[in-house]
């Protein structure tokens, strides 16, 4: 039986870690199974207690809470796990518990859209609505745009069919820094999670976007990360 | 090489040489007979022979005395290449006709004969006369290599063009034969053994080959399903207005197979989109191939597949959409019995209704468009096996209507006429047929093959996406995806008419109707002013179908240019007297869409206090701007559409009372010309913009609106495309002499080139302004378009207006061609790579071939045309010309 890992150390962020780890398990037809971190480990223990229960076999995710008080131990077990890592904000208690619809920032590349195609498999299999978001920038802007109207169908099918195949899914295009939209554009969507495929590196000056999200979203976001080679 | 069906070489040859004293009759001693026999067979097979001999045609003819039924011929290449006859049902005779000591088509003979060599020059030259590369040619000879420290006779056969020549030995080859010539040995009952399996292959149905030549070929390799869906549309083959997308044969996902039919709309408004019709390239294949090559020969205009892998029964194919006989298509599958599934013949189109079923032994199936109208398609298939290889063989004809649903039975003749001939020779049919295409249309750049290739398949894929009768709507991706649904733009009008009248005029004349049978929901349009106004999106019937909105940055913006983008009707005017002008025939088509559109522009006008004519509240070729004032394309279009009304009233003897008032108009409207800089101002108040560069902020081409946002850019000087310099290429008499320049210099570092339409028209502009090297790097940019896929979305279709346009640009750019009162100038600008530029088009009801160098300018032609160099005074060209450029 799979089963999506619960970590609980205490503190607002745990009844929304609890609700969002069911509703994934929902969508995954898995159990919870749940993870106390005793108050008195370090970090690196912390971290290391639940990286050890993520590579349990039949774990396919693990739901922690993302805080100020955690962040030495989830930033430690987003970096290194091999599996999807969901960081839930204690602004996420009160919201709805079911996931419905997600939000999927991908930035046209192969990896990244292959990273998430499991989890984006499995929503579209649970009817989650899902929507894509992709902003372009200096490097990714497009060269022609013809008529707009025409120009962004075409655009966006051919994207979505070369990063996210799945029937009855969105894109929503947006222009400049892309963490200056992900947070506005889940809003605006009212996204009940975002989730990023990524390469696990959290330092100054890379991930940017993920870091902003991860930081300052009110909503789960997921970290899938980005198979190496 | 050997296919594992008793095959020798295990490929299907289109024309088939041999010696005479060495393979067929070796030493002069054999029973002629078994090979009469199979050369006539392979002549009723329609497969070319070539028969190679020392001694004399008449003494061979009278050993072999073969008198072939055809459709294959059956040449003589004797005397050791001193003479080529052709042997047919009465005699022998010359192959064509002989002038100058040179046979029609034939390369000129080197005094005397230089032994096989030239013998195999004849049978090359016979044989691409009608489509039969040297790929497909197979030679067999005894004495290929090095005999007693001489080399073989037959090594005179393996000549530089006979490169890629399928080239087999029966002899001993004591001394080996030559890299590239394969060796069975076996003498004579080889050579006839060699004979039988052409025979077998053909009786067996198996897929034909492709000549592989780089300078005629685009080729992929792999299943990357990404790039696959570029393919789709860069492969796509067409014919007759019925097109069919490039897809592979088994289901893939991400695969977008589709059949589009010019004209043939479904949905109404602005809903409306090109119907897709049955498929019938569709097959099952399990496994399927995990790596392929697929080749689009435009040379013969087919698409031929290989797996690729070390299995001999792998999975071939090769497809045409036939020029001979319009609405028919054939294919031809081969692969492992076990592996390949044929299937019905036709499979619906995703997301329509598709009604089939039997009918006189036949499959039929039809797509109703919504209201009316439809595709229907009749096919028949036929599976045969060779050895452990299944063959699948499949016709279809296709018919159309826009208003009535057609009944598959109107299939049926084109359908018999095809089975009649059967798939080889409908297939040689079309391979000759495109062969005299690419004789009277080609471009040869021998400094630069990359554009020359890519040349080609801008000229290859506008024969496909459209055709001649009727009417044609040529939508901006013509039939090759569903980009656009089939929606007609000026793209039609201003960049693909102008390159399609040049190859094929007919063709442009159904584009010109289009447009006139749509002159009464274009008066409908003009709505409360006199004349037409065509609209800016059109489909089925000429109302406007521009979308009112679009989804951009989170907001719901309003769509402009159905409403403000006027100048289309101006477009429209243009293309019919372009047509006029570059055909030499009458206003016929032209006059009535000259005078309405005439109509229009002089309500349109408005007239200041000082009786200045202005334009208000337009937008230009560049989007960018939107409601602006006085656009000077759009004003000075209009001032060329009612001069040139005017002039054609005048020809046609109409009452002038209107063309007084047009031209009187025309001297009033604004252009924004300014004699101190020689600029134009794109619109009123244009240059109190930003001065941004597009330098300042990316490197062109770019979305420059998506870029920088909207408002930011409409701000700026930034513009989308050409704007004021597509005067100096559409109508550069109405623009002030010298003004190319200066436009250029200030309007080029402003351009975004955010439109597709963009690069090819400046290459053209800068070859016009003496600026050869930076229109080539331009040109570049426009040719790997859709073959680089640099908009990342030529999976819904090629475009066409871009296609249109590289034409242009080395017609009218490099070339420097134009057509004024019947007489064709020119005036090249060769870049500085390219040592020379030879040209085929038509032009003026002939066939002209121009020779351009630096140093001068020949012009051939197919009869009497007047033409010469730019300044200079023109002469009458009948036949073959120099035109002196230096001194």
């Amino acid at each position: 039986m799979t089963q999506v890992l619960a970590v609980l150390g205490g503190g607002p962020a745990e009844a929304p870690v609890i609700d969002t780890a069911a509703a994934l398990a929902r969508i995954a037809h898995a159990r919870v199974r749940r993870v106390s971190l005793a108050a008195d480990l370090s970090a690196e223990q912390a971290a290391a207690q639940v990286l050890g229960a993520l590579d349990s076999p039949g774990i396919v995710l693990a739901v922690l809470a993302r805080d100020e008080r955690s962040r030495p131990i989830w930033r430690r077990v987003a970096q290194r796990s091999a599996r999807p890592v969901v960081l839930v904000p204690a602004a996420a208690r009160g919201r709805r518990p079911e996931i419905r619809r997600v939000l999927l920032p991908l930035d046209g590349t192969a990896e990244s859209a292959a990273a998430v195609a499991g989890a984006v498999e499995q929503f579209a299999g649970a009817g989650v609505d899902l929507v894509v978001l992709h902003v372009f920038d200096a490097e990714t802007v497009p060269r022609f745009w013809d008529q707009a109207a025409h120009a962004g169908r075409a655009w966006a099918e051919e994207f979505l069919a070369r990063y996210c195949a799945q029937p009855g899914v969105r894109l929503e295009l947006r222009t400049g820094v892309a963490g200056e939209h992900v947070l506005d554009v889940a809003e605006a969507e009212r996204a009940d999670m975002i989730a990023f495929g990524w390469s696990q590196q959290l330092d100054p000056g890379r991930a940017r976007t993920i870091r902003r999200a991860v930081l300052d979203a009110v909503v789960p976001v997921m970290l899938v990360p980005i198979a190496p080679g | 090489m050997a296919d594992g069906c008793d095959g020798l070489i295990g490929r299907t040859a289109e024309a088939v040489a041999f010696t005479w004293e060495g393979a067929a009759l070796p030493g002069g001693r054999g029973q002629v007979g078994p090979v009469r026999r199979r050369v006539e067979a392979l002549s009723a097979a329609g497969v070319d022979v070539a028969v190679v001999s020392e001694a004399g045609a008449a003494s061979v003819d009278g050993q072999l005395r073969s008198r072939p039924p055809g459709p294959g011929r059956l040449l003589l290449c004797a005397s050791r290449g001193s003479e080529t006859f052709e042997a047919g049902p009465d005699g022998l005779r010359l192959p064509g006709c002989r002038r100058d000591g040179r046979a029609d088509g034939l390369p000129p003979r080197a005094g005397g004969g230089a032994g096989s060599s030239d013998s195999m020059r004849d049978v090359l030259s016979f044989a691409a006369r009608r489509g039969v590369g040297p790929g497909l040619v197979l030679v067999i000879g005894t004495e290929f290599g090095v005999l007693d420290g001489v080399a073989g006779s037959d090594s005179l056969l393996l000549i530089p063009e006979a490169a890629r020549v399928i080239a087999v030995s029966v002899g001993a080859e004591p001394g080996l034969p030559p890299p590239g010539v394969l060796h069975v040995g076996g003498g004579r009952a080889a050579f006839l053994r060699l004979l039988d399996e052409q025979l077998r292959r053909r009786s067996r149905g198996r897929v034909a080959g492709v000549d592989e030549d780089p300078a005629w070929i685009l080729r992929e390799t792999g299943i990357d399903p990404l790039r696959r869906r570029v393919t789709e549309s860069l492969f796509t083959l067409g014919a007759g207005g019925i097109a069919t997308r490039g897809s592979v044969e088994e289901a893939v996902p991400g695969g977008v197979p589709l059949v589009l039919a010019a004209g043939i709309y479904d949905g109404t408004g602005q809903g409306q989109h090109l119907l897709p019709g049955p498929g019938w390239t569709g097959l099952a294949v399990e496994p399927a191939p995990a790596q392929d090559v697929r080749v689009l020969d435009l040379r013969t205009g087919v698409l031929a597949r290989t797996e690729q892998g070390p299995d001999a029964y792998r999975l071939r194919s090769l497809r045409l959409a036939s020029i001979t006989i319009p609405g028919v298509v054939a294919m031809r599958a081969e692969a492992l019995a076990g592996r390949l599934r044929p299937g019905v013949p036709f499979r619906r189109p995703l997301g329509k209704a598709m009604a089939g079923g039997r009918q006189d032994g036949l499959r039929w199936a039809r797509v109703d468009a919504d209201p009316g109208g439809g595709i229907s398609a009749l096919a028949v298939q036929r599976l045969r096996r060779d050895g452990q290889l299944r063959t699948v063989e499949r016709v279809a004809s296709y018919v159309t209507g826009q208003r009535r649903r057609p009944g598959p039975g109107e299939a049926a003749d084109a359908l018999r006429v095809a089975e009649d001939l059967g798939f080889d020779r409908l297939l040689a049919g079309h391979r000759a047929a495109w062969a005299a295409r690419w004789e009277a249309v080609d471009v040869r750049i021998p400094d630069d093959p990359a554009a020359q290739l890519a040349l080609r398949f801008a000229l290859f894929q506008l024969w496909c996406n459209t055709r001649a009768g009727g009417e044609l709507a040529v939508g901006a991706r013509g039939l090759s995806g569903t980009g656009y649904a089939g929606h007609v733009f000026w793209d039609a009008d201003v960049f693909v008419l102008p390159a399609v009248v040049s190859i094929d005029p007919a063709a442009a004349a159904a584009m010109i109707r289009y447009r006139l049978r749509r002159l009464k929901a274009a008066r409908a349009r003009a709505a409360g002013r006199r004349g037409a106004c065509f609209p800016w999106e059109s489909a089925a019937s000429g109302e406007d179908v521009t979308p009112a909105s679009v989804p951009l940055g989170g907001r719901v913006v309003p769509v402009l240019t159905g409403q403000l983008e006027e100048h289309v009707t101006a477009d429209v005017a243009w293309a019919a007297a372009r047509y006029a002008e570059w055909t030499g025939r009458p206003d016929r088509l032209a006059l009535p869409l000259l005078l309405e559109t005439a109509g229009y522009w002089a309500s349109r006008c408005h007239l200041d206090d000082a009786g200045e004519a202005h334009i208000e509240g337009v937008i230009g070729p560049d989007e960018y701007h939107e409601r602006v004032d006085d656009n000077a394309y759009t004003n000075v279009m209009a001032r060329w559409n009612l001069r040139a009304a005017a002039d054609a009233a005048g020809r046609a003897g109409l009452p002038d009372a209107d063309s007084r008032r047009w031209r009187d108009l025309a001297e009033r409207i604004v252009d924004g010309y300014d004699p101190a800089t020689g600029r134009y101002e794109q619109f009123a108040g244009y240059f109190g913009l930003e001065p941004l560069l597009v330098a300042d902020f990316a490197t062109p081409p770019v979305a420059a609106d998506l870029l920088l946002g909207r408002e930011r850019v409409a701000a700026s000087q930034v513009i989308k495309q050409p704007d004021v310099l597509m005067l100096h290429h559409l109508v550069p008499g109405e623009v002030a002499a010298g003004s190319l320049g200066p436009n250029l210099d200030y309007y080029g570092p402003r351009t975004a080139h955010g439109s597709s339409l963009s690069p090819a028209v400046t290459a053209s502009l800068l070859a016009r302004a003496g600026r050869p090297d930076e229109a080539l790097a331009m040109l570049r940019t426009a040719l790997a378009l859709d073959i680089a896929d640099l908009s990342g979305m030529t999976a819904a279709g090629l475009h066409l207006a871009n296609l249109g346009g590289v034409w242009q640009a080395v017609l009218a750019g490099f070339a420097g061609l134009q057509v004024r009162a019947g007489v064709l100038s020119i005036d090249p600008r060769l870049p500085g790579a390219w040592g020379s530029l030879q040209l085929r088009f038509r032009c003026l009801g002939r066939r002209v071939r121009l020779d351009i160098t630096p140093e001068r300018v020949e012009i051939s032609t197919d009869g009497p045309l007047l033409a010469g160099l730019a300044g200079a005074m023109p002469r009458r060209v009948a036949g073959r010309a120099r035109l002196d450029r230096r001194g």
